[in-house]
C-alpha cells in the first residue's frame, strides 16, 4: 500500500526514470523533505534506488553582488576616454587602478611630473564587452552555479574579489529500479488522503472520496502519568483490607501519647530501659498529657507495685506516667481500647494501622518514623492455639506457605510467640512478626477480669520491601517523583 | 524452640537469651535449662547450702547511699579458663540487663581466703583510700571517680553523695567499692581456690535473683555453697536462699490458656523437662528463675515443652463483623477524589525542624510541638501544617520533568490551649511554567462540589504567598484553609525554579460538613 507522496514522486520518475530530487519534488509539487521521506520509503520497498553525489557548488557574496552592480574599473575604464589625468580624478582607493592594470585596461604615463592614465589595447576591446568573469558574476546573481560551469582562472579571480563562496552540496538522484517500473505499469491511482480525521469530514462524507493514511502504529509515544496514591498508602490499604475481611474493627487513637498508655498500662515497668530517653522521643512542649480515670489510674498502680502474685516492688511514680511521648508501638491503642470495653462488647476483633516512633538516626535499615498493625482478639474462650489459628490464616493470606512458630519474649504478654517464615530466595528462616496473650496484669486494670486477649502486631513494611524491592527503607520516603510515577501498582490475589 | 534464638553455629554457638531469662546468660544456665529440655536431666537441680561462721554486716551509713545488699561464700569452684570466662560474661550480662547498667545490682567477687571475717559494707568519706583492681598504687575513693576507667563510666551513680559505699574486712582491708571496681587485694587468680560473692544496689528482689543466678552457675561448676549471716540493723538473713518457691499447679488453667486437654502427669512431665518439680498440688520453681511473676510463666514453660509447633491452629467459629473507621473511609473517598485531578502522592514524614516550617517559609514562628531530646535536628518537631512538605519535595525534584501537580493528606498537630491538637489536612500543589492561582482554584473549586459543600474564598495575606494572590477557604464563615501563590522569595530558600500555587485545608472541618 503506497501513500500518496509515493505515488507522487513514482509518478515524477515515470518519464525519465531518474531525477534529482530537486528535479522530483517540482514534478511532484511536493517539497524537497517529503519527496526524501517518500524516497526512503519507496527504497525501503525497493521501488527506487537513491544515488548520492556530492557536489561542489559556487553561490555569490554580498561583495559579488557589489561588484556585478558596479565593477570600479569598468567605471573608470568608461570616464578614461583617450586619457585622462590621475589628479583629476576622485579615486576612493587604489584597488580600481590596481584592475586597469592587470587587466592591462590603461597604463599610467608621467607627463610633466603628472600622472597621466592612458587606455590600452585590452582597455579598447573591452568598452563594450563584459569580461568573461563579469559575464559569470551576473550569472551567479541569478543563481548558484556548479564548480565546474565555471573556469579556473575565473575562479581565481572571482574568489580573490571575495566575490564567491564555494560550498559542499549533496546531490541526490532517485532512480526506478525494474520494480518500481512495474509498479507503474499496473497503475497508480492518486487519491486524496485523509490524515486526521475531522469533524468537518465526517459530516462532509469527504472520506469517501479519499483514502486513509497508514499510521505506523508501532511508534514509540509520549509517556504520560495517571493521578496516583503513595505506594506506602496502597500497601497500607491493602493491609487494611485483610483485617477488616478477617472482622476485625478499626481502632484509632494520639500519635502523642502519655507513657501512662504507651507503658505502664502495658504493665512495662518504669524503670524499663526501653522507657528510658535512648530509644523513645519524650515530648519538650507539651511535657505532659492527661491520665485517665482516677480508678483506672489506681488499679494500674496497684498492679505495678502488687501484681496479681508479685509485683515490681517499687513505688508506681505517677508524674513519669503524665509524660508525653511520641508512641513507639500501636499497641497502646488496644489498651485504650480496651479500657472502653465492656463485658457486652465481648466477644470482639480490633486492629489498627498507625505511625509509630523510635528515636534513632535513619539508615537503609532503620527509620524514625514507620507504621506498625495491631490486631487483638477478645474472647473468654481464646486460648494460644487459636492465637496461632489466627496467625497462620493471616500468614497464608499474606502468601506465604511455609512458616513456624517459635517463643519469644514481649514485657506485656506471656505466652509470646515469633512467627517465622521460610524465605525462599535467601533459604532461611526469617522472623516476621511477634504476637502473645497479653499477661493478667495488663487485662485485669482495663477489663476488670482476666479475660484472654490475643494480641500480634505484623509491620507493614517488609512487604512493602519485597513487593518493590525496595533496599532502604529510606526509598520510602523520599518523596522522589520518577521513582513516585514508576513504581507499579499495588495488587496481591 | 526452647525460646532461645541460635545465632550462629560452629565449635561455639551463638544464642540470643531473652531478658526474661537471666539464668541462662551463664553457659552453666543455659546447659542446664537445655538438659531439661532435651529430656537429658530433668526436675530440679539440688542445691545443698553448708552453714558458716561468715557474717557480713550493713552499716546505717550506706542504706542512705546504696542501701541493699547480698552476698554468699563458694569453695573449691574448679575455676579453669573455660570456667572464669564464663563468670566474667555472667556477671558482664547481669550487669548490664538485670542490673540496668549496674544501678539496680553490682556484683563483685573475691578470693575467699585473702577475706579476714566479718566483713561490713558501710560507707567511707571520698578521700579514703584504697588500691583498686590492676592498679600499683593506692588511689582515694574520689580520684578513682576521677582518673580510673571504670570509676569514669559510673561516677554518675555515686557523684551525689558525700560518701561512698565499700565493702571492708576485720582487718581493714577494702574489698570493693560497689558498684565501681573491686580491690587489687582481694584479685581473684588461678591460685583461688573459694569466693566471696558481694551483690549490692537497690531492691532485694534482684540482689537476690542475681545472686541465685551466680550460685547456680557456680554449684554446677562443683563448687560448694557456704550461706553467710548478713545483719542488717536488728534484721537478721542467711545467703544465697536457694529453697525453691512454691506456686499451686492450675492444671485447669494451663488448658484453658493453652486450649489444650492435658492431663495433671502429662503438665508434671512438661514442667520437669523445664527444670521444675511437682509436690503435692505445688509447683516448685527454682530459686535462678527471675521471671515468674504469675501463673501464667508457668504455663508458658508448658507450652514451649510442648512445642508451639505440636498445637493444633484452631479458629473458632466467632462471627464479627470488620469495620473501618469512618474517618479513614473519608479519608480514602478524598484520596481517590483528589488524584482524579491527575495529582501524585507524595508521603512526608510528621517530624520535621522549625527552619523548615517557617524560617524557609518565611512565616512567624509559632507554638508547635517539640521533642526533647531528638537525635537529630531535623526531626525534632511535629509539624502543624503541611505546605513545607510540598516545598520539599519540589525541591528534590528540580531535574524531573514538568508539571509536577502533587498533593499529600497527612497528620498535622496544632497547639489549643496548651495541648496538642491531632488533625489531618490535605494540601495540593501545581508546579509548572504556567502554574499559577486559577488553576489551583479549579482544583479547589472541584474538590469542594464534588463533595456538595458551600465555600468561599476571602482575601487575606500570608507571608508566604503573593501580596494580592492568597486567601483563606472559608466554609460558613470558619476559615478552613489557605490558598495562593508562593512568594518567589520562597521559592529562592527551596532553590525551586518553578512556580507554586498550592492550597491546603483541615480535613477534620470538611468531615464535619460532608
Amino acid at each position: 500500500m503506497l501513500s500518496l507522496h509515493e505515488k507522487k514522486v513514482l509518478m515524477a520518475l515515470k518519464e525519465n526514470k531518474e531525477e534529482s530530487v530537486e528535479n522530483t519534488a517540482e514534478r511532484a509539487g511536493l517539497d524537497e523533505v517529503a519527496v526524501m521521506r517518500a524516497a526512503l520509503w519507496l527504497s525501503s520497498k525497493n521501488l527506487i534506488k537513491i544515488e548520492e553525489k556530492t557536489e561542489k557548488i559556487v553561490k555569490i557574496t554580498d561583495e559579488g553582488r557589489k561588484l556585478s552592480k558596479k565593477l570600479p574599473e569598468r567605471e573608470i575604464l568608461r570616464k578614461i576616454g583617450k586619457g585622462i589625468f590621475l589628479d583629476q580624478m576622485h579615486l576612493e582607493n587604489g584597488i580600481a587602478l590596481g584592475w586597469l592594470k592587470k587587466r592591462n585596461w590603461a597604463r599610467i604615463k608621467r607627463i610633466e611630473n603628472r600622472n597621466f592614465l592612458e587606455i590600452a589595447e585590452e582597455g579598447k576591446n573591452f568598452l563594450n564587452k563584459k569580461t568573461e568573469d563579469e559575464k559569470i558574476l551576473e550569472k551567479l546573481q541569478k543563481g548558484k552555479m556548479s564548480l565546474q560551469e565555471i573556469p579556473k582562472n575565473v575562479l581565481n579571480i572571482l574568489k580573490s574579489r571575495k566575490a564567491i563562496v564555494i560550498k559542499e552540496k549533496i546531490k541526490r538522484n532517485i532512480i526506478l529500479t525494474d520494480l518500481g517500473i512495474q509498479e507503474i505499469k499496473k497503475g497508480i491511482v492518486l487519491k486524496e488522503e485523509v490524515s486526521q480525521l475531522t469533524p468537518e469530514i465526517i459530516i462532509k462524507q469527504s472520506w469517501k472520496n479519499a483514502e486513509f493514511k497508514k499510521f505506523n502504529i508501532k511508534t514509540d509515544v509520549k509517556n504520560i502519568h495517571p493521578g496516583k496514591k503513595h505506594f506506602v498508602n496502597q500497601a497500607l490499604e491493602y493491609v487494611r483490607s485483610i483485617w477488616i475481611e478477617m472482622g476485625f474493627k478499626e481502632m484509632k487513637g494520639p500519635i502523642v501519647d502519655t507513657q501512662f498508655w504507651v507503658f505502664d498500662a502495658l504493665f512495662q515497668p518504669q524503670d524499663h530501659p526501653a522507657r528510658d530517653m535512648q530509644d523513645t522521643f519524650f515530648l519538650k512542649y507539651p511535657e505532659e498529657g492527661p491520665l485517665p480515670r482516677r480508678e483506672l489510674v489506681k488499679s494500674v498502680k496497684n498492679m505495678h507495685e502488687n501484681g496479681i502474685m508479685e509485683g515490681w516492688g517499687y513505688k508506681w511514680n505517677e508524674n513519669i506516667a503524665k509524660k508525653l511521648i511520641l508512641r513507639t508501638h500501636t499497641t497502646s491503642l488496644s489498651a485504650r481500647t480496651l479500657a472502653e470495653l465492656s463485658k457486652d462488647d465481648i466477644p470482639a476483633k480490633f486492629f489498627s494501622i498507625g505511625k509509630v516512633f523510635r528515636n534513632e538516626t535513619l539508615d537503609w535499615n532503620h527509620l524514625a518514623e514507620f507504621y506498625q498493625a495491631d490486631g487483638i482478639v477478645v474472647d473468654e474462650n481464646a486460648s494460644f492455639r487459636q492465637l496461632l489459628g489466627y496467625l497462620k490464616r493471616y500468614l497464608v493470606k499474606m502468601g506465604f506457605e511455609k512458616f513456624r512458630f517459635r517463643p519469644a519474649y514481649f514485657p506485656y504478654t506471656e505466652p509470646s510467640v515469633e512467627a517465622e517464615v521460610f524465605h525462599p530466595i535467601k533459604k532461611q528462616w526469617v522472623e516476621l512478626f511477634g504476637a502473645g496473650i497479653f499477661r493478667p496484669e495488663v487485662v485485669v486494670p482495663l477489663l476488670g477480669e482476666d479475660i484472654p486477649v490475643l494480641a500480634w502486631g505484623p509491620g507493614p513494611e517488609r512487604i512493602i520491601r519485597e513487593y518493590w524491592n525496595i533496599v532502604d527503607l529510606r526509598d520510602l520516603y523520599k518523596n522522589d517523583l520518577k521513582q513516585l510515577r514508576e513504581l507499579k501498582l499495588f495488587f496481591k490475589r | 524452640m526452647m525460646g532461645t534464638e541460635l545465632e550462629s553455629f560452629g565449635d561455639e554457638i551463638t544464642v540470643e537469651i531473652f531478658p526474661d531469662r537471666p539464668d541462662m546468660l551463664s553457659v552453666e544456665g543455659f546447659a542446664l535449662a537445655l538438659q531439661g529440655f532435651l529430656d537429658i536431666k530433668t526436675g530440679l537441680y539440688h542445691f545443698k547450702s553448708n552453714d558458716s561462721k561468715y557474717k557480713a554486716f550493713i552499716g546505717e551509713k550506706v542504706k542512705k547511699v546504696r542501701p541493699d545488699a547480698v552476698c554468699a561464700v563458694v569453695k573449691d569452684v574448679e575455676l579453669t579458663d573455660a570456667a572464669i570466662k564464663s563468670l566474667m560474661q555472667v556477671q558482664e550480662k547481669l550487669h548490664l540487663t538485670h542490673g540496668r547498667n549496674r544501678k539496680r545490682v553490682a556484683i563483685g567477687v573475691h578470693d575467699l581466703d585473702k577475706i579476714d571475717f566479718p566483713v561490713r559494707y558501710t560507707t567511707m568519706p571520698k578521700d579514703y583510700k584504697f588500691i583498686p583492681l590492676e592498679c600499683e598504687g593506692e588511689m582515694t575513693l574520689d580520684g578513682i571517680l576521677q582518673k580510673h576507667k571504670k570509676g569514669v563510666e559510673y561516677k554518675h551513680l555515686l557523684e551525689k553523695y558525700e560518701e561512698y559505699p565499700l565493702w571492708i574486712d576485720s582487718k581493714e582491708q577494702v574489698l570493693s567499692m560497689p558498684p565501681i571496681i573491686n580491690s587489687e587485694y582481694t584479685k581473684v587468680t588461678e591460685t583461688t581456690k573459694s569466693l566471696f560473692i558481694d551483690i549490692t544496689g537497690y531492691g532485694l528482689k534482684y540482689l537476690e535473683q542475681a545472686l541465685n543466678i551466680l550460685i547456680m552457675s557456680l554449684a554446677i561448676r562443683k563448687g560448694k555453697i557456704y550461706s553467710v549471716n548478713v545483719k542488717d540493723g536488728n534484721r537478721e538473713y542467711r545467703y544465697p536462699d536457694m529453697t525453691p518457691k512454691k506456686m499451686e499447679i492450675d492444671v485447669d488453667y494451663t488448658n484453658k490458656v493453652l486450649g489444650l486437654d492435658l492431663s495433671s502427669n502429662e503438665v508434671s512431665e512438661f514442667l520437669k523437662r523445664m527444670r521444675y518439680d511437682i509436690e503435692d498440688k505445688n509447683v516448685l520453681i527454682p530459686a535462678y528463675r527471675a521471671d515468674i511473676m504469675h501463673k501464667i510463666d508457668i504455663v508458658e514453660d508448658v507450652a514451649i515443652a510442648y512445642g508451639f509447633n505440636n498445637f493444633k491452629p484452631e479458629i473458632p467459629n466467632i462471627s464479627t463483623i470488620g469495620e473501618n473507621d469512618p474517618f479513614e473511609e473519608f479519608l480514602r473517598i478524598i484520596r481517590n477524589l483528589v488524584i482524579g485531578f491527575k495529582l501524585t502522592e507524595i508521603k512526608n514524614y510528621v517530624l520535621t525542624n522549625k527552619e523548615d516550617l517557617f524560617k524557609k517559609m518565611n512565616l512567624e514562628e509559632e507554638r508547635i510541638a517539640e521533642m526533647q531530646n531528638a537525635l537529630t535536628v531535623e526531626y525534632n518537631v511535629l509539624r502543624n501544617s503541611l505546605i513545607q512538605g510540598l516545598m520539599r519535595t519540589y525541591s528534590i525534584n528540580t531535574h524531573y520533568e514538568y508539571p509536577q501537580n502533587i498533593f499529600e493528606i497527612g497528620e498535622v498537630f496544632r497547639i489549643e490551649n496548651g495541648k496538642i491538637k491531632e488533625e489531618v489536612n490535605l494540601s495540593v500543589g501545581i508546579c509548572h511554567e504556567k502554574a499559577n492561582f486559577t488553576e489551583c482554584k479549579e482544583i479547589l473549586n472541584s474538590f469542594f462540589e464534588n463533595l456538595g459543600i458551600k465555600y468561599d474564598i476571602e482575601e487575606k495575606e500570608r507571608k508566604c504567598f503573593i501580596k494580592g494572590r492568597a486567601g483563606s477557604i472559608m466554609i460558613d464563615g470558619k476559615q478552613i484553609g489557605y490558598i495562593g501563590e508562593i512568594h518567589p522569595q520562597i521559592l529562592s530558600n527551596w532553590n525551586i525554579g518553578m512556580p507554586v500555587a498550592i492550597f491546603e485545608i483541615n480535613l477534620n472541618e470538611v468531615y464535619e460538613r460532608v
